[in-house]
C-alpha cells in the first residue's frame, strides 16, 4: 500500500513559498495584455493624479524659498542725521557690531546710496535728475541674525545721537510673508488631498483587477498556493501600475518646469536675482513622495484587502 | 480498527472514522458517524438526494470544514487539527475538479496546466512536460492546444481533471464534474475520472448521475441524511468494505506508459 501512495503522476518539487520572478513578470505582462483597457485606465488616472500632488510639492517648494529668499535679504537701514559727526557714526558702527542680534553690518555713504538709487529709479530719468547725492542720508545696512528682531533694533538705536530713523524692512514685508505663508500652508493642504485622492483613485482601479483575476486566485487557492505565491503576481502587476504613473507624473512636472518655470518666468525676468526658480533637484525631491503614494501605499492597501480575500 | 490506530505506511489517503458536522446555528448536523476509507486506486462515487451531506463530505476533504468530532485524515494530513496556515499543504496534496471547470480564458490547455504549477513555484520547463504527461495519460492530449473558448463542456472537465491531478495529488476530489453535461459527455468525463484512478490515485466523485455510475460498476457509496446507508461495489449490492481494484491493473498501467 506504502507503494501505491506514492503511485499516480508523482510528487513535483515546490521551490519555496515565492513565486519565480519570471512568472511574475510574465503574469503581470500577460494581465496587462488581457486586459489593456483597464491598465491604460489605471496608468492614466495614476499618472494624473500623481503630477497633481507632485505639482502641489513644486508649487510649496517654490513658496518656500520665494520666502526664504526675501527673508535673506531684507534688511534693517539705520537712517543717519547729515549733521552727525564722524565720532557719533563711528561709534555707532561699533555698537551695531557689538550687538548680538545684527549678524552683519554694511555702512552705505552718500556715493554709494545715490548708485543704488539711480539703479531703483532707472525708469523715472526726470526724479534721478533732480537728486544729488547729497541729498541722500547715509545709512548703517543691518542683516540680522532672526529678521524677527527688527522691532527691539528699532527700540535701541532710534533714539541715538545721530539717528534719524530706523526702518525695519522686514517689518514692512511681514504682511507678504503672511500672505506667502498661507499659500504654502494651502500648497500643503493640496498636496495631503492630492496624496490622499491618488491613492484612492489608484487602489479603486486595481480593486477592479481584483475582480478581473478571480479565476486565477480561485484557481490558485484550489490547487494549493499559498498566500504568498498568490498575491506576489498581483502586487507585482500594481507595482507596474504605480511605476509607470509615477514616471508619467515626472515626466509631465518635468515638461511644466521646462516649459513654464525655465522658458517663461526665468525668461521674462520677473524676480530675477531675488529668487531662484524650481530646481531639478526640487523636481527630483517629489519622487520619493510620489513613489510612496502611487506604489508603496497602494500596494500595501491591496495587500491588506487581498490578505482578507484570502483568508481560508 | 479506529484512524489513528492504523499504522502510517498502511492509511489509505482517505481515512474518515465517525466524522460528525454541525454547521454553526444548526441543530440536526450535517454528517453523522462517517466512516469511509478510499483506497488508492479506488473509484468511490458519492450519490444521495440534495441535502444528504455529500458536499458537506467534500469539504471535510478539501479542508474547508472541520469535523465537529470524529477523525479525518486526508492525504497523511489530519483536517482536523490542521492549521489554517496549513492548508496550501494538504490542497498540494489533493485534487480538486469541481462542476465548473475554472479554465483561464486566452490559455490552452497545456497553458491552464502549466499556470497552476508554475504558480506553485514548479520550473516552466517541469510544468510545461508535466502539462503534457498528464493530458496524454488521461487520453486527452488532442485537447493541448485548444483554449477554453474552443473545447466542448465535457473537454473542458477533462481538461480542468487534468489540472487537479497535475501535481500529483494522493486523493482527486471531483464534485458534480458531470452536472451540467449530455450522456455521452458524461461518459467520457467519467472514462477521465477511472483513467485517473487506474494511475493510483484515490478519487471520490460526488455524483447525481446514477445511470452513469451503474455502467461505471465500481464502489458506491450512499449518504442519506448525513449517514452512510449503502456503501457497495456496482454489481456487488451489498453494504461493506469495498476492496480496491486490483493491484495488478494499476501496475501493468504504469508499465505501458
Amino acid at each position: 500500500m506504502s507503494r501505491a501512495h506514492r503511485a499516480g503522476p508523482g510528487r513535483v518539487r515546490w521551490a519555496g513559498h515565492w513565486p519565480r520572478p519570471w512568472f511574475v513578470v510574465r503574469e503581470a505582462a500577460r494581465a496587462a495584455r488581457r486586459h489593456v483597457g483597464t491598465a491604460v485606465a489605471i496608468v492614466v488616472t495614476a499618472t494624473l493624479s500623481l503630477a497633481m500632488l507632485g505639482g502641489a510639492l513644486l508649487v510649496r517648494a517654490q513658496i518656500d524659498s520665494l520666502k526664504g529668499a526675501w527673508y535673506d535679504t531684507t534688511q534693517v537701514a539705520v537712517y543717519l542725521t547729515g549733521d552727525a559727526s564722524a565720532g557719533q557714526v563711528a561709534a555707532l558702527g561699533d555698537a551695531l557690531e557689538a550687538d548680538p542680534l545684527v549678524e552683519q553690518v554694511w555702512f552705505e555713504d552718500q556715493q554709494t546710496a545715490y548708485a543704488n538709487f539711480t539703479d531703483q529709479f532707472a525708469d523715472s530719468p526726470d526724479l534721478v535728475a533732480e537728486v544729488t547725492p547729497d541729498q541722500l542720508p547715509r545709512s548703517y545696512r543691518l542683516s540680522l541674525v532672526d529678521p524677527e528682531t527688527g522691532d527691539q533694533i528699532t527700540a535701541r538705536y532710534a533714539d541715538r545721537a545721530g539717528v534719524r530713523q530706523v526702518v525695519d524692512e522686514h517689518a514692512q514685508l511681514a504682511t507678504l510673508f503672511d500672505v506667502l505663508g498661507g499659500f504654502a500652508t494651502a500648497a500643503l493642504v493640496l498636496a495631503v488631498i492630492q496624496a490622499a485622492a491618488a491613492v484612492v483613485l489608484i487602489v479603486n482601479m486595481v480593486s477592479s483587477t481584483v475582480l478581473l483575476r478571480a479565476r486565477e486566485l480561485r484557481v490558485g487557492r484550489v490547487m494549493g498556493a499559498t498566500r504568498t505565491q498568490l498575491a506576489v503576481p498581483f502586487l507585482a502587476e500594481v507595482a507596474c501600475y504605480g511605476l509607470a504613473g509615477a514616471g508619467g507624473a515626472v515626466a509631465i512636472l518635468a515638461v511644466a518646469k521646462v516649459e513654464l518655470v525655465d522658458q517663461r518666468l526665468a525668461a521674462s525676468g520677473v524676480l530675477s536675482g531675488i529668487v531662484g526658480y524650481v530646481g531639478w533637484d526640487a523636481l527630483w525631491g517629489t519622487l520619493p513622495w510620489l513613489l510612496v503614494a502611487g506604489v508603496g501605499v497602494p500596494v500595501a492597501v491591496t495587500a491588506g484587502l487581498l490578505w482578507r480575500h484570502l483568508h481560508r | 480498527m479506529s484512524a489513528k490506530t492504523v499504522p502510517l505506511t498502511r492509511r489509505p489517503p482517505v481515512l474518515l472514522d465517525g466524522v460528525c458536522v454541525t454547521y454553526p446555528g444548526s441543530r440536526s448536523p450535517a454528517l453523522r458517524d462517517v466512516t469511509l476509507h478510499v483506497a488508492p486506486g479506488d473509484l468511490c462515487s458519492l450519490v444521495g438526494s440534495s441535502g444528504a451531506g455529500k458536499t458537506t463530505l467534500l469539504r471535510v476533504l478539501t479542508g474547508e470544514l472541520r469535523p465537529s468530532a470524529g477523525t479525518a485524515i486526508v492525504a497523511g494530513l489530519d483536517v482536523g487539527s490542521l492549521p489554517a496556515r496549513r492548508l496550501p499543504r494538504l490542497r498540494r496534496r489533493i485534487g480538486v475538479a469541481s462542476q465548473d471547470p475554472n479554465l483561464l480564458p486566452g490559455r490552452d490547455a497545456v497553458g491552464n496546466i502549466v499556470y497552476a504549477l508554475e504558480l506553485l513555484g514548479a520550473h516552466p520547463k517541469v510544468a510545461h512536460r508535466r502539462a503534457v504527461d498528464t493530458l496524454d495519460r488521461l487520453g486527452v492530449a488532442h485537447l493541448a492546444g485548444r483554449t477554453p473558448e474552443q473545447m466542448s463542456g465535457g473537454e473542458r472537465a477533462r481538461v480542468a481533471i487534468a489540472r487537479a491531478l497535475a501535481t500529483g495529488p494522493q486523493v482527486l476530489i471531483a464534485d458534480e464534474p458531470t452536472g451540467a453535461l449530455d450522456p455521452d459527455t458524461t461518459r467520457t468525463v467519467i472514462d477521465t475520472l477511472a483513467a485517473a484512478a487506474d494511475t493510483g490515485v484515490a478519487v471520490i466523485m460526488a455524483t447525481h448521475d446514477v445511470v452513469a455510475v451503474d455502467r461505471l460498476g465500481r464502489r458506491v457509496v450512499r449518504l442519506d441524511g448525513g449517514r452512510v446507508s449503502e456503501d457497495t461495489t456496482g454489481g456487488y449490492a451489498h453494504a461493506g468494505f469495498a476492496p480496491p481494484p486490483a493491484a495488478p491493473t494499476r501496475r501493468s498501467l504504469r508499465g505501458a506508459r
